[in-house]
């Protein structure tokens, strides 16, 4: 039971894709310009990932080594293309705001980078809890962004107004920094800097 | 003419693959450590975008675009959601391709390249560069200014950043954001300073 | 495990032909909802300018003949607008007269009219679109019977910046448009958007911090209420008694 454990919540805090794998980033800063677009690109890459590692996982020991790498863009592009679709039908709006992104989860690291040092190697049920693990520590990356900078750079979340525009009579002024490129990058860069200071902290406790 | 420059301009300065769209961050961070690498990763991806975007153009326009197949006959059938699987096998190809012929007449460079070449397959710049293209409906002619233009953008913004980490090197930086906290900061600004180009209409 | 050429080639094979299945169906399944979604979306946009209304009629507008024709969907001009708006039968602009930096624009165009439940017409609804800074704006502008009011105005696709260029979509702006005026009384086109200048009826205040999506809303509606868009089938309208239309 403890190895499903740790497969599950391992890269949700202690081997997070995007601040310590550095995987996955590209998409973390474009799509982050709202809490919702966040949320449902974090839940089609998790989707993607924990299918495509629970299928890869099943076929590894038929997969010839010299077409490894295409059979896994295979697998991985068929199931982006299928999680596009279904945004298409049933999220159109957030689909039409995530626009060239949802494709772009087919370069996105985190799923070859997983496919090829987990699925490879480890039965299938094990990988779709590694797929599942890293995609939530993903998307919890992703919506910890996009909150702060929905909520700093509109007043708002999901939306909903929290802090009270100028423009509707209250007293926020929108910071619109937040929802430029660059505040993504510092964002992550303040992130960063946390998990790091913690990390050393507790290796300092550590050795007393 | 005037509207092939402007397309130039606007894929290497204001819309700036790399540090407007985010696209192609893990090699961007990765990479950038050493000038070297950085050049000779910038050169590899102008090529492969050169080769990629007006390729996958002529796929889009004859064979995934609304309408396209209407001109053989299969009227109706729109084939265009499989046209992300074939994009990605183009680059891949093409990727195969430029190592095997950097193998042969440029050793040093690949060396240098390593493990980086193959990585440009799943480089988000290179497929976000043909998204785009089909997004936008260019021609051909567009599609390889805009490969070009952007191939280039990506590079410039690459070696830009390797610079200014070299330069780094000697400075003091906070222990928590030694590494990749600090990048991230510096490919901040740099992102700021690019916005200046968007108000430039040619 | 051997890796022979025939088992790299079934592998390969077996692999392809089991995805494609498996894609394909959930398009083929799902294709149906998207469609409906893009045509309820846009359906949705063309309302919200239209206001209360018993009865909508479309228009086919040929922009080079000025003749009209009524229609009873619009689905075919969306689903092939690439193609309309840049194939051979395209009308090409001048550099002079592109104000709205798309090269070339379709030669027939759907034209939305509502009318109340007497069978007057009460508001016309019109198809605009240009370039903003980031991408190309596509909305519709809701006008008055008397063809110079605005009833309001809705941009349903572009991806400008959010928060700054992307508030053409916030509603307090949108709000800013209601009766406001295209034309003077003597019928010269003179509403601008810009920049802090909401003075009078002809005067739509733009979006702090956007001033190249607020000059592209602009160019926008100096072109298609000019000469290479509606502003000839405007002309004609007034002169059309409401019955015949």
């Amino acid at each position: 039971m403890g190895i499903y454990r740790d497969t599950l919540v391992g890269p949700i805090f202690i081997n997070n894709p995007i601040t310590i794998q550095v995987l996955g980033i590209c998409s973390s800063l474009a799509v982050t310009t709202q809490l919702k677009t966040s949320l449902v690109m974090g839940l089609s890459v998790t989707f993607v990932v924990a299918m495509s590692n629970l299928i890869i996982s099943f076929m590894r020991n038929q997969i010839p080594s010299s077409v490894r790498i295409i059979i896994e863009m295979t697998v991985i592009a068929s199931f982006v293309i299928i999680i596009d679709q279904f945004l298409k039908a049933f999220l159109f709006e957030i689909s039409k705001q995530l626009s060239v992104f949802v494709g772009l989860i087919i370069t996105n690291c985190i799923l070859m980078g997983r496919a090829e040092a987990f699925a490879l190697k480890n039965p299938p049920f094990l990988s779709f809890l590694d797929g599942l693990g890293n995609g939530i520590g993903y998307t919890m990356i992703l919506v910890f962004v996009g909150a702060i900078r929905e909520l700093f750079g509109t007043g708002k979340l999901f939306g909903y107004e929290i802090l009270t525009n100028v423009s509707n009579g209250g007293w926020y002024i929108p910071n619109g920094m937040f929802l430029l490129a660059p505040s993504g990058f510092f964002i992550i860069a303040t992130i960063i800097w946390f998990v790091k200071e913690r990390e050393m902290a507790i290796k300092k406790r550590g050795k007393r | 003419m005037e509207a092939y420059l402007n397309l130039f301009i606007k894929s290497i300065f204001i819309e700036n693959l790399a540090l407007s769209f985010f696209l192609g961050m893990c090699t961007f961070l990765a990479v950038s450590k050493n000038m070297e690498t950085a050049k000779g990763l910038g050169i590899a991806v102008i090529f492969v975008q050169t080769i990629t975007v007006p390729l996958n153009n002529i796929l889009y326009r004859f064979i995934f675009k609304q309408g396209a197949l209407a001109n053989y006959g299969f009227g109706d059938i729109d084939i265009g959601f499989i046209s992300l699987v074939v994009y990605i096998g183009v680059i891949a190809g093409t990727v195969q391709i430029l190592e095997m012929v950097l193998d042969r007449y440029f050793p040093k460079l690949y060396n240098a390249l390593g493990i980086f070449l193959p990585l440009i397959t799943v480089n988000c710049a290179i497929l976000g560069g043909t998204l785009f293209m089909a997004q936008r409906d260019y021609s051909f002619s567009e599609s390889v200014i805009f490969g070009f233009g952007s191939g280039i953008g990506w590079g410039l913004a690459i070696v830009g950043l390797a610079g200014i980490r070299e330069k780094m090197k000697y400075s003091d930086v906070p222990r928590g954001l030694e590494g990749l906290g600090i990048v991230f900061i510096a490919a901040g600004i740099m992102a700021v300073a690019f916005m200046i180009f968007s108000g430039i209409q040619l | 495990m051997k890796e022979t050429k025939s088992r790299i080639f079934i592998v390969s094979l077996a692999v392809a032909l089991f995805f494609s299945l498996v894609v394909s169906s959930t398009v083929a399944i799902l294709k149906e909802k998207q469609d409906r979604n893009i045509k309820e979306d846009r359906l949705k946009h063309i309302l919200t300018v239209a206001g209360d209304f018993k009865k909508m009629k479309i228009l086919l507008l040929d922009l080079k003949t000025d003749e009209y024709r009524q229609i009873d969907n619009d689905v075919d001009f969306y689903n092939r607008f690439r193609t309309l708006s840049t194939g051979k039968d395209a009308i090409k602009l001048t550099k002079d007269n592109d104000l709205i930096g798309v090269g070339s624009i379709p030669s027939r165009i759907p034209v939305y009219l509502f009318y109340d439940d007497g069978g007057r017409l009460v508001r016309v609804v019109f198809f605009i679109y240009g370039n903003g800074l980031w991408s190309t704006m596509y909305g519709f502008i809701g006008v008055e019977k008397d063809l110079k009011t605005i009833y309001g105005i809705t941009f349903y696709d572009q991806k400008e910046t959010p928060g700054l260029g992307g508030e053409v979509d916030n509603p307090n702006w949108k709000m800013k448009w209601k009766g406001k005026k295209i034309f003077k009384d003597d019928g010269e086109l003179a509403l601008k958007v810009g920049k802090n200048i909401d003075n009078d009826i002809y005067t739509v205040d733009g979006l702090s911090g956007a001033t190249m999506t607020t000059k592209g809303v602009d160019n926008i509606i100096k072109f298609w209420f000019g000469e290479n868009g509606y502003g000839r089938f405007l002309k004609k309208l007034s002169e059309v008694k409401d019955g015949d239309l």
